[in-house]
């Protein structure tokens, strides 16, 4: 396997009249072909903005500061816009948040295919765009004779987002990126959408990366997870793993605090504290504050993100390379 | 024990048009009670009825037809004192604690301009009052956020300042719509156990009307009940223990199946059941059959003509079904 897009060092920041928000700080990971990657994040954890900024979509008071977003050993934020629309849709499509805004209420579904089309230079006549729309629509289980010429708001809020997964598969992208693709939509509607698209995953063989804020969604559908915390990726692991193993505290109280279905009630521990402000982030480990077990050198200096074992990355001080400090053999541990 | 909230055959028509008057029927025929110091969760998906019926039990909304009871007595025939009297004593909390807040006012008269009208008290001992609601409710230290706005909160703080906001008048029952979904994960647990905790160490019966059935299992763990709505009637309902562990109703089956589940070796291994639909279903008065009949795989004849009643299958558990409620 190898990754098909890399993140090295990417740091992001929205420029606001009280300063600077530092939404993504210093993040680097790597995404394998065919596989699944989760972003999970709170919200204004800044798991969004990593992700705008691999497509350069970033709203106008965005800036990268620095890194390089590799896809296929190509670095996408030095590209110019013209070979930018090369790369997007065709190689790289995006699924936008908040799917119920997206579509255009004055346009039917067909013109979004169109404008699409017009967009990036592919010239298909009528009938081929009807014939490709149409086996994408039939893709995302919707009846293309009854979407394609409705309105958005003749639709439902799951079918929605559904058009939208179509939209962006219509040139055949080898990576689709989704930004919460199940918030906002009931519990019924949910499973459909994550059942989608892990078929579509089977189907098509693409690379999905996806952002959200409930873990229990990465669980279903991931095969890894990057946490991230107060603008840092704090843990990078397979799902398996986070699940069973946490390593960082934060995604060990994130997954304790889950009220699932078939968790045990008796063990659901709320993470006490409040999400920091990126505005004016907390000295050292951003998460120190909430943390059971903050040491000095957690409030005075930002632990780097270190590999311990079969790919599993984790930023804290609780680790070494190659696993935990040992309480009582390690006393004079050096960070 | 004592029942607080009873309400009787409730059912609720929206109209709409001038000529041609078109009429949505939102609930139909529902019985629910709670007792003093008890909980109750009301689940549901959006676009069921679960907001309106939270407000007809709050009285903020008047029900077409049936009546409401608190502690006893028909709250649309009380007038005057004895009516000021009883509205303190249930407490409705706004779904968005982004709106619900005045933003202009900080968090110090946020509380204490309601303690002041609520209970007629004033100068120390406003203060003191504020200080211990703010630590009731989880904002500790109270003093470092006197002066503090709402905009200074995060999406949980504010939640638990609307709460706080509630316990003013002293209320014996707090009914909250959605008090979890505009809220991070990783503070949602908090928000409920406050919620447990109000209701164990003050004995308040809560009301919560929820989507999230995770929740509403975390939530009435320990005692309480729950009621399933689905096309502003309820389909099932019972101690919230057994009806999450043993679901009668298929859409309460598929609402419990299809909530995430956050360990992947169950959720990649499970299958859940496809509807036929997912259509939210619009009732008018005229209506006839059950609501859930064309989305069901098991449904029969007798589901498209007959509205199916409540029956009782066990001593705390109902089900509305013609299939399954035997």
């Amino acid at each position: 396997m190898n990754p098909i897009i890399k993140v090295e060092d990417l740091k992001a920041v929205y420029l606001v009249r009280e300063g600077t928000i530092k939404a993504a700080d210093r993040i680097s990971f790597e995404v394998q072909e065919n596989s699944v990657t989760a972003i999970v994040g709170e919200s204004a954890s800044g798991k969004s903005t990593i992700i705008e900024a691999m497509t350069k979509t970033l709203p106008p008071n965005g800036r990268i500061l620095s890194g390089k977003v590799l896809y296929n050993g190509k670095d996408i934020l030095t590209l110019s816009n013209e070979e930018l629309r090369k790369i997007k849709w065709k190689e790289i499509a995006l699924v936008p948040q908040a799917a119920q805004q997206s579509l255009n209420p004055t346009m039917k579904i067909i013109d979004h295919f169109k404008d699409t089309v017009e967009a990036h230079r592919v010239n298909w006549n009528h009938n081929e765009l009807i014939k490709k729309a149409s086996e994408k629509l039939k893709m995302v289980r919707l009846n293309p004779e009854a979407v394609l010429y409705a309105y958005p708001l003749q639709l439902s809020g799951g079918m929605k987002q559904r058009v939208l997964i179509a939209l962006a598969l219509l040139l055949e992208p080898k990576v689709l990126i989704l930004d919460e693709p199940t918030s906002a939509l009931d519990v019924l509607t949910q499973a459909h959408i994550i059942q989608l698209l892990k078929e579509l995953k089977k189907m098509l063989n693409i690379t999905l990366i996806f952002v959200t804020h409930d873990i229990a969604v990465a669980a279903e559908l991931a095969d890894n997870v990057a946490v991230i915390y107060g603008g840092n990726l704090i843990e990078f692991n397979s799902t398996f793993q986070i699940f069973k193993n946490p390593l960082h505290p934060y995604t060990n109280g994130l997954i304790n605090s889950i009220m699932a279905v078939n968790a045990d009630m008796s063990k659901v521990k709320p993470i006490p504290g409040d999400p920091p402000s990126l505005l004016n982030p907390p000295s050292g480990c951003r998460f120190h504050p909430r943390c059971e077990h903050a040491m000095e050198i957690c409030k005075k200096e930002k632990p780097q993100l270190i590999e311990i074992e079969n790919g599993a990355q984790v930023a804290c001080y609780l680790y070494k390379e190659g696993g935990r400090w040992n309480e009582t053999s390690d006393k004079n541990r050096s960070y | 024990m004592k029942q607080a909230i009873k309400i009787d055959h409730i059912s609720k028509i929206f109209s709409r048009g001038f000529f041609k008057k078109q009429h949505k029927l939102v609930l139909s025929d529902i019985n629910l009670e709670i007792s003093q110091g008890d909980r109750l969760v009301i689940v549901g998906e959006s676009g069921m009825g679960k907001t309106t019926l939270a407000r007809i039990m709050a009285n903020l909304e008047l029900p077409s037809e049936g009546e409401v009871l608190w502690f006893e007595k028909n709250i649309q025939k009380l007038r005057g004192k004895e009516k000021k009297l009883l509205r303190g004593k249930v407490q409705y909390i706004h779904q968005d604690p982004y709106a619900s807040l005045h933003p202009a006012k900080t968090i110090y008269k946020i509380i204490a301009d309601p303690l002041r009208n609520a209970q007629k008290i004033n100068g120390k001992e406003v203060y003191e009052k504020t200080k211990q609601l703010l630590e009731k409710v989880g904002l500790t230290p109270a003093v470092y956020f006197f002066n503090k706005y709402p905009h200074h909160l995060s999406g949980g703080g504010r939640q638990r300042l609307a709460i706080a906001r509630a316990l003013t008048t002293e209320p014996q029952v707090i009914i909250a719509d959605e008090p979890i979904s505009m809220i991070d994960m990783s503070l949602r647990a908090a928000i409920i156990k406050l919620f447990k905790d109000l209701n164990d160490l003050y004995g308040i019966a809560v009301i919560l009307v929820l989507h999230d059935i995770g929740a509403a299992k975390y939530f009435t763990y320990e005692k309480g009940e729950i009621a399933v709505l689905y096309g502003g009637k309820i389909v099932e309902k019972g101690k919230g223990r057994e009806v999450l562990t043993n679901p009668v109703h298929p859409y309460t089956k598929v609402l419990i199946n299809s909530s995430p589940i956050a360990d992947p070796e169950i959720a990649r291994n499970r299958v859940v059941e496809q509807l036929r639909s997912y259509e939210v279903p619009v009732r008018t008065p005229e209506s006839k059959g059950c609501p859930f009949a064309h989305a069901c795989n098991y449904y029969t004849e007798k589901c498209l003509e007959e509205d199916p009643q409540l029956i009782v299958i066990d001593s705390s558990h109902e089900v509305a079904c013609h299939v399954f409620g035997k």
